[in-house]
Parts: structure tokens; C-alpha cells; sequence
């Protein structure tokens, strides 16, 4: 005969997978919102209407040896957002999949999750163009997604742990 | 399901239900001719288009995905293949979009399934076949929908297999792939399934796509996470289903042959028909639907039940269809074919596809609806403008509309 | 199709067509015009993709990816849409690849319905050269500036005209009983 879960520890069994996955997809996400971030500033950066000089506020007299030595400092910080993305995204899906233990990656995360918050009100700058408003709230959306996927995938961790203990 | 059941099964149903070999031989062929009616044959032989009961993989690679599109498929695949099992399902805090596709997920025992037995009645072998093939469906095919639906049809990647090994059920965790051609390796638990397309309309989302051919395994027993099932796992007992299938097709063949007794209310009294032709409902207000019956005013009606099996057919052959039906085989065609004639002493010839065309071909204008082919498709039409119909009476879109055209029956 | 479907497909071929013959007449003007017209259709893409999530895939098992995909995406459509030095190369080259790769898969797939014996394969191939030369128009004449605009252009009278013959065809399904 065909069984559909239910019941008591049925039940249980269906909110540790609701909580698993919401690990595996807010990983999933981080990595996600990671490449953006950086797709984003390129793109910006090239085709956008400010240089790299005029985001950073450089002044236009400062040698272009500045300039080189400012970009591979950008290129380096660009690159280990990304591998702090990936090591939250990929330690959060192997942790969901039952491949890893550890839940170290939940530090990061929750550190992540700090700066991100933090950054949001930095968007309301007055200084900012006020023509760029409709980008500011969207960029502001995603930088609160990805605080919600951080906060759930958290969240949803613990639960997954608290669920295990008591199905014993 | 495959052919092994929708035309092997069927032909040793029928022969149980009462029917000759050469009837049986025609209601089997039938029931099979259901997943090879598609556009592609009916273009080639002349025959009208609307009568297809399937789609070749061409077709649904063709296939729009506009609302026209996906009407057309609904149409065919909800009425042939993923009979929807209650269209006026209820699911707290959903969208009406989202119940519109819930509504079609496929199930055994369902209102259009006593609707569809009912609307075979008095009609040809061809017509008891397609209804046979669409009673299977619903037990190999349930808990996915005939609509392309990535939230009803997707499935999550753990897949286990339960496995019986001496007596004891083991797990095995699926690996998927997705090679159309490469065959199953049941050995190893490498199946193919469909890739994974985050578009709701995508064809790539219609059906059981995402489980692959398990539901169409006989001997598969499996455990998986529907998109539906709100984080339910799902345990699917194919041999237990397709045991029932079996006993069901016999019940409804039975039915059809007009064998069964006239029924009655669960207190006793017989139900004289009012010509209204109304649903039935259970006695002293128990409200269970337990079918719908035919019009022929003032006589004792006779309805087709949902959820009653030929037990006595499982009682004799139980123990030999429960041998075919788990044997860990792709197809079990050989072992089916046996059964169908150590029962009637005939020879079971193999299905071919091209068996009837020149009869079709070289008929008349007149004379075409005649043929075997004629009278599937009258079958085909039928079947599939009463489903239309039903679904659009429920408040649902997704078959689009049908037209009713009444004509004197065939003398 | 209801009356109001067919309405909506009739109404939107014809507007397709209006912008299509401006841009056609007037190419120097619309070239900012193609690069609204890509931003805004990703942002109605990226609008609609949250919409699907709110109205269907929040009840899906793992459907909050939708969530997280429409959002980018929605930033992605805006980004598009303050991008002011998009060279008209990078246009010219996404039209070839989006109209080359689509004409090209429907040939092969006109080519395997010949070789299945249906006679409904040529309007397939029809497309499938009209999208493999429009590709290759974009190659061609890339160094003339206002090449983008007028393969845009007859791109989006194609489709306003399939949209408008779709409008008349006949859906309802008749069935005897």
C-alpha cells in the first residue's frame, strides 16, 4: 500500500526536512547573491556611469601607478568575498546533505550577516544620487534577502538540531 | 504504464471480465493504441488531428507552452494518462492559481473515474479499451498531474528505492541521470530522469518526468518528496497498486458487460432511476459519493462503484499476478503474455501498430468511422471532451473548453 | 481563448508593430529605445518571477529559491536599465547568439519531424531560417551603427505577427457524443 507521513513523529520527520532544506537553499543563495555582488560591480564599474576613480572618490592627480596598485587591492578583495560566500554556501549545503558535521560555518555566517545589516543604512546616504533611487531599493532588497538567508539558514541549523535530539 | 499492463494485462483482464479472445485481443489493442495515438500517426493516416491521445517527444519538444499550448496538452494528457483525481480538492492557504494545478494531480477512485467507465457503456470495445488504459494510469501514475507544473510535478533528488533482499527491506539511494536513450540499469539503481526546469509551463514538467520510469515499473517500491507534498515523503508500493489495477479493470470490464448486479443503497433500498441521471450518495445521509449511474428511467440502476475490485479474481490468480508483478524486470511483457493464454488457450498475438491503418486508409468517407481505428477515435473524442468538459465545470482553465456536439448514435 | 486572451495577444501584436515601424523609420532615436525595451523585459521577467513565487512556489518544497532568483533578477533589470555605455557591439552580438542558437535548434528540429514522416514541419524550418539569417544579418553588418535596430525592428514584427495569427486560431474543443 502507498504511505503518505503522517502523525506524530512523521511530523517531525517532515520539519527536519523543511529545515534541512531551508539550510541547502540559503546556501545555495549566499553563493548566489556572491557572484552578483561581483558581476555587479564589474559591470558597474565598466559600463556604468562612474569609473573606479569616481566610486572610491579618488583624487583625478594621483598617479596611475596608484590606480594599479588600488585595483589588484580591490581584485583581492573581490576575490575573498567570494571564497567567504562559497565557504558559507558550500559548508551550509554539505551540512544539509548530512556531509559534514561541523557547524563552524554558522560563525561566519552570522558574521556575515552582521556586515550585511550593517551596510544597509549606508544606502540612505544623503550625498547619494537622488536619480538612483529605484537601484538604491533594489539593491537594498538584496542586500535584505541575503540577511534573510543568512537568518534563516542560521535559524533553521539549529532547529535541525534540536529536531534530531528529540526523534532520538 | 507500459505495454506489458496497458495491453498483456488488459487482454488477460478482459478475458477474466468475460469477454472472448477476439474481443479481449481488441479492447487490449486498445488500450495500448492509447499511448500511440499521437498527431505524427494520425497525420499520416488521414484521420482527424483532435483524436490524439498522446504526444511523441517530438511533439512535446515542439509543444507551445502559451495558454493554447497548454490547454492542448492538458487536454490529452489529464484525459488519457493522469486522470485528476478530485477536481474540487480543498488545501488551506493557497492561491487559486496554485489549486487549479493541485486539482488535476492524478489518483485512483476519483469522481472522472466513474465517469469515464460510465461513459464507455453501451459503446465499442474500443471505448472499454481506452477506458481501461485510463484506469490503469490512475494507479501507476498517481500524485503527479497531466499539466506541465513544476510545483506539483517536481520531485526532490533523494530518491530510495526500497529493495527486498531475503526477506528484508533494504533502502537503496536512486542515481539519476539524463540519458533518454541509455536503458535503466536496475542492477544499480541508475535510472534517467528528466533535467530539471525552473520554468512552471516547461514540458520538461509535465507528468512523472522528474520520477523518471518508476511509476511505470511494476515491481518498484520507492520513497520520494513530491513538490506537493508539503515535506511529506510518499511511499510508493507499485505491485500493490498495479494488483489493484488489475482486480479493478476486471470489476469495471464486468460492468460494462452488464454482469454486475443492479445496486443498491448501502440500507438496502434499490435505486430506481429517476432519469435524471443524478450522483449517487450513500443512505441516511452519509454524504460518500459511491458513483454515478446511467440514465434509463423507472428501471433498476445499475453504477459503476469507485473503490470496489474483483476479489474473486485476486482470490484465484492473486499469488500468480503478485509472481509477474515483482519481478525485478523492465518489461514483463513474456511473463503477461503467458498468463493471457494459459487462460484462454489462444494464442496472445503482439501488438503492431500498423495492424488496422489500411483499413482506416482504404475506407470511405462514410465508411471510416466503421473501422477499428474509427471507432477509437469516437472513443478517443469522447473521452476526451467529457474530461475537458468536467474540468471546465469545476472553475478550471487549464483544459480550455469543450462543445458538445450531440449525433444519432451508429446503427 | 476567451474574447479578452485574444484580445490581449491582438492588442499586443499591433503595439509591437507601431514600435517596430518607428524603429525601422526612426534608428538613430531607438537605439536607447532596444535598451530600454532589454531592461524592461527583464524587469517584467524578474517581477513576474516574484509574482509566481507569492502566488505558487512558496507552497513548492524548496520554492524559495524563487524568491532569491526574482530579486536578482530584478536588480539584474535594473542595473540594465542605468547601464548608459553598452557598446552597440555587445547588443549586436546577444541578438546574434539569442537568434542564431534559437534558428538553429529549429532546423534540427524541423529536420527530425521530416525524417518522422509528418508533413508539419516546414513552418518550423520557416522559422528557424528566418531566426539563423537574422543572426547572421547582425554579423554581417555590424559595422553599420544602425544594424542593431533594424534587426531588432524585423524581429519584433515577426513575433507581433505570429502573436496576431495566434489571436484568430481556433481553441475550443469539440467533442461528440
Amino acid at each position: 500500500m502507498d504511505t503518505i507521513s503522517k502523525g506524530n513523529v512523521e511530523d517531525l520527520g517532515c520539519r527536519y526536512r523543511k529545515y534541512q532544506k531551508n539550510v541547502e537553499i540559503g546556501g545555495k543563495a549566499i553563493i548566489i547573491f556572491g557572484v552578483w555582488s561581483i558581476i555587479k560591480f564589474i559591470a558597474s564599474v565598466l559600463l556604468g556611469q562612474q569609473s573606479l576613480r569616481d566610486l572610491l572618490g579618488i583624487d583625478p592627480n594621483y598617479p596611475e601607478q596608484f590606480m594599479f596598485v588600488l585595483v589588484v587591492i580591490m581584485i583581492v578583495l573581490l576575490a575573498l568575498t567570494m571564497v567567504w560566500h562559497a565557504y558559507i554556501g558550500v559548508s551550509a549545503i554539505k551540512y544539509a546533505q548530512g556531509l559534514k558535521k561541523s557547524r563552524f560555518f554558522l560563525v561566519w555566517a552570522a558574521l556575515m550577516l552582521v556586515v550585511t545589516v550593517c551596510s544597509i543604512p549606508g544606502y540612505f546616504d544623503p550625498s547619494n544620487n537622488p536619480e538612483s533611487l529605484d537601484t538604491v531599493i533594489v539593491s537594498v532588497l538584496v542586500d535584505l534577502s541575503m540577511s534573510f538567508s543568512l537568518l534563516d539558514m542560521i535559524y533553521s541549523s539549529f532547529m535541525m538540531t534540536r529536531i534530531k535530539r528529540q526523534m532520538g | 504504464m507500459q505495454e506489458d499492463f496497458h495491453y498483456y494485462a488488459t487482454y488477460c483482464a478482459a478475458y477474466l471480465a468475460g469477454y472472448s479472445h477476439e474481443e479481449s485481443l481488441e479492447i487490449a489493442y486498445s488500450a495500448q493504441f492509447v499511448d500511440l495515438c499521437s498527431r505524427t500517426f494520425l497525420s499520416k493516416i488521414g484521420a482527424p488531428l483532435n483524436a490524439a491521445t498522446t504526444q511523441l517527444q517530438l511533439e512535446m519538444m515542439d509543444a507551445r507552452t502559451d495558454i493554447i499550448g497548454l490547454q492542448d496538452i492538458t487536454r490529452i494528457w489529464a484525459a488519457f494518462h493522469f486522470l485528476p483525481q478530485d477536481l474540487y480538492a480543498q488545501k488551506p492557504r493557497r492561491s487559486k492559481r496554485y489549486m487549479q494545478k493541485y486539482r488535476l494531480i492524478c489518483g485512483p477512485n476519483g469522481d472522472l473515474l466513474a465517469k469515464t467507465v460510465e461513459n464507455a457503456r453501451g459503446k465499442s470495445l474500443q471505448h472499454v479499451g481506452i477506458a481501461m488504459h485510463v484506469l490503469a494510469d490512475t494507479w501507476a501514475h498517481r500524485y503527479f498531474a497531466g499539466t506541465p507544473s513544476l510545483v506539483i510535478n517536481n520531485t526532490e533528488h533523494d530518491f530510495v528505492e526500497l529493495l527486498d533482499v531475503d526477506g528484508e527491506q533494504v533502502e537503496r539511494p536512486v542515481k539519476f541521470r539524463h540519458s533518454p536513450t541509455a536503458a535503466d540499469d536496475l542492477e544499480n539503481g541508475i535510472y534517467t530522469n528528466s533535467l530539471f526546469q525552473g520554468n512552471e509551463n516547461s514540458i520538461m514538467n509535465l507528468g512523472h518526468g522528474r520520477a523518471g520510469h518508476f511509476p511505470d515499473y511494476s515491481f518498484a517500491k520507492y520513497r520520494y518528496m513530491p513538490a506537493w507534498g508539503d515535506y511529506q515523503e510518499i511511499e510508493k508500493d507499485n505491485p500493490a497498486d498495479y494488483e489493484k489495477a488489475f482486480a479493478q479493470m476486471v470489476y469495471a470490464m464486468k460492468f460494462l458487460r452488464g454482469e454486475l448486479e443492479p445496486g443498491a443503497s448501502s440500507a438496502g433500498v434499490e435505486n430506481i432511476c429517476s432519469g435524471r441521471g443524478a450522483e449517487v450518495r450513500g443512505a441516511a445521509g452519509e454524504g460518500e459519493r459511491i458513483g454515478s449511474y446511467s440514465c434509463i428511467q423507472g428501471a433498476r440502476c445499475v453504477f459503476f462503484r469507485t473503490g470496489k475490485y474483483d476479489e474473486e479474481v485476486l482470490d484465484k490468480y492473486g499469488a500468480r499476478i503478485r509472481e509477474i508483478l515483482t519481478k525485478r524486470q523492465l518489461i514483463a511483457s513474456d511473463d503477461w503474455k503467458r498468463f493471457g493464454e494459459e487462460l484462454s488457450g489462444h494464442t496472445v498475438e503482439d501488438f503492431d501498430i500498423e495492424k488496422y491503418q489500411e483499413q482506416y486508409v482504404n475506407a470511405t468517407k462514410d465508411g471510416k468511422d466503421k473501422t477499428f481505428i474509427g471507432k477509437f477515435i469516437r472513443g478517443a473524442i469522447s473521452q476526451k471532451g467529457m474530461v475537458t468538459e468536467e474540468i471546465h465545470k469545476s472553475g478550471n482553465m487549464h483544459a480550455g473548453f469543450s462543445k458538445l456536439k450531440r449525433v444519432r448514435a451508429l446503427g | 481563448m476567451t474574447r479578452f486572451q485574444r484580445g490581449k495577444l491582438l492588442v499586443g501584436g499591433t503595439i509591437m508593430l507601431a514600435v517596430a515601424g518607428v524603429m525601422l523609420f526612426l534608428p538613430n532615436v531607438t537605439y536607447n529605445l532596444i535598451m530600454l525595451f532589454l531592461g524592461l523585459g527583464f524587469l517584467v521577467s524578474a517581477v513576474s518571477m516574484l509574482w509566481y513565487y507569492f502566488t505558487m512556489a512558496r507552497y513548492m518544497v524548496g520554492g524559495k529559491m524563487t524568491l532569491y532568483k526574482g530579486i536578482i533578477f530584478a536588480d539584474f533589470a535594473l542595473l540594465t536599465l542605468s547601464l548608459t555605455d553598452v557598446p552597440r557591439l555587445y547588443i549586436l552580438l546577444y541578438l546574434a547568439v539569442i537568434h542564431g542558437f534559437s534558428g538553429i535548434i529549429e532546423i534540427l528540429r524541423a529536420r527530425e519531424a521530416r525524417l518522422n514522416g509528418t508533413k508539419r514541419f516546414k513552418l518550423k524550418l520557416i522559422h528557424g531560417i528566418v531566426n539563423v539569417v537574422i543572426a547572421l544579418s547582425c554579423i554581417i553588418f555590424v559595422k553599420n551603427t544602425n544594424t542593431a535596430v533594424f534587426i531588432y525592428g524585423i524581429g519584433l514584427v515577426y513575433s507581433a505577427l505570429c502573436k496576431i495569427t495566434t489571436a484568430f486560431r481556433r481553441t475550443t474543443f469539440i467533442y461528440i457524443q
